[in-house]
């Protein structure tokens, strides 16, 4: 095989079949490709194609940050999360996100933000968007699954900041997205 | 709130050459709680922005099956067992980019899902050199491309790359290397 034909990129043409594996509520997809030299190979992919989610990072009047704190299974340890989970079929994604926003913590906002669009792993399938809330108010009360539990904490901005450079949630990269933002609420300087 | 506890060995799922693991866990009420996880468990992986002397970042342009894109990915890949992180990480730099440093550092560690296995491992390398040939696996289709550091963090806004939070470790490193070479 020739080296040129490794480093021209297109995109890998999608022919079938595809296999979709059920392990309890979890699937795996197995993507079968053309590539680029002509040769045909599969990708297995988790998640199903065309999962969208949604997440939240939400702000009290007086720049505090709300974590949903919580224990999860992949990590096995209890981490300092963003609200956030499935956006549902036809519903738009921040509708989704304030909707997890109020379930997963008691609060909600009239002041939301798009932060950004984004794949989680070059292996898995689905599309995340972040929003920024402002000004969360305590209106309602939490309503969780009988799986979940979630302690609704509140943290600075900086501690937030800390939290997701030390790995203690899942989603770092939306802080990246709201990060000059929050720097600008907490009145520092943006380098 | 304390770590739930496992109330049963894991099981090791293989579908195709990809693991999932069954846990069971006891939920804080006291009932059991079943939840499929992805990858090995202990599995490992990482990337590296790789910066240039001149400070350019090296990019691994290539199709990613997830995103099912092109995409403006950093160099990485699996880790071995018993492999050091930063040693794996700088293989795959050499391996799917020709580039090599001697001066890398730690970013962090990420957990990038609730429901993965997995960790990874990010690194900042400076002053890389082109010192090799790239050598891409059968199935490897890489376009090596240098970019600036304000295109790294505009794919980063943007989606244009999935590992968008090696680029939020490394914000505050990078903004200090763009203000020292203004």
């Amino acid at each position: 095989m020739n080296k040129d034909s490794h480093t021209v990129v297109r995109p890998w043409q999608r022919i079938e079949p595809t296999i979709i594996t059920k392990v309890d509520y979890h699937n795996v997809i197995v993507k079968t490709y053309t590539l680029p030299d002509g040769n045909m190979t599969t990708r297995a992919t988790f998640l199903s194609e065309g999962r969208r989610a949604a997440g939240v990072i939400a702000v009290t009047k007086d720049n505090q940050i709300i974590v949903a704190r919580q224990f999860r299974p992949g990590p096995e340890r209890i981490m300092n999360e963003i609200p956030g989970g499935w956006v549902e079929e036809g519903e738009d994604p921040q509708v989704a996100a304030m909707r997890e926003l109020k379930e997963e913590t008691g609060y909600t906002s009239q002041n939301v933000s798009f932060l950004g669009e984004f794949s989680r792993d070059s292996y898995i399938n689905g599309r995340w968007f972040y929003y920024l809330a402002l000004d969360c108010e305590p209106t309602d009360v939490q309503a969780l699954d009988d799986n979940e539990f979630v302690s609704v904490e509140l943290c600075s901005i900086d501690e937030f900041i800390h939290n997701a450079k030390q790995g203690n949630m899942t989603d770092p990269f939306a802080v990246l997205a709201a990060y000059d933002q929050l720097l600008t609420l907490q009145g520092k300087v943006n380098q | 709130m304390k770590p739930w506890k496992r109330i049963k060995p894991d099981e090791t799922i293989k579908v195709g050459w990809r693991t999932l693991v069954r846990k069971t866990f006891e939920q804080p009420d006291g009932k059991p709680a079943e939840y499929v996880t992805k990858e090995a468990m202990g599995a490992r992986c990482g990337a590296v922005i790789a910066l240039t002397s001149e400070n350019k970042v090296v990019i691994a342009e290539q199709f990613r099956p997830g995103p099912e894109r092109i995409v403006q990915d950093l160099p990485g890949g699996g880790i071995n067992p018993g492999e050091d992180p930063q040693l794996a990480v700088m293989r795959e730099l050499r391996e799917e980019t020709g580039y090599t440093s001697t001066e890398v550092e730690a970013l962090g560690l990420v957990y990038k899902d609730a429901y993965t296995n997995a960790s990874w491992h990010f690194y900042l390398a400076k002053n890389c050199e082109a010192a090799h040939d790239q050598e891409l696996d059968n199935g490897e289709f890489v376009n090596v491309k240098l970019i600036s550091i304000d295109e790294l963090f505009y794919n980063a806004h943007n989606g244009k790359m999935t590992d968008v939070s090696a680029v939020f470790l490394a914000h505050d490193q990078l903004r200090k290397i763009q203000k020292e070479g203004a």
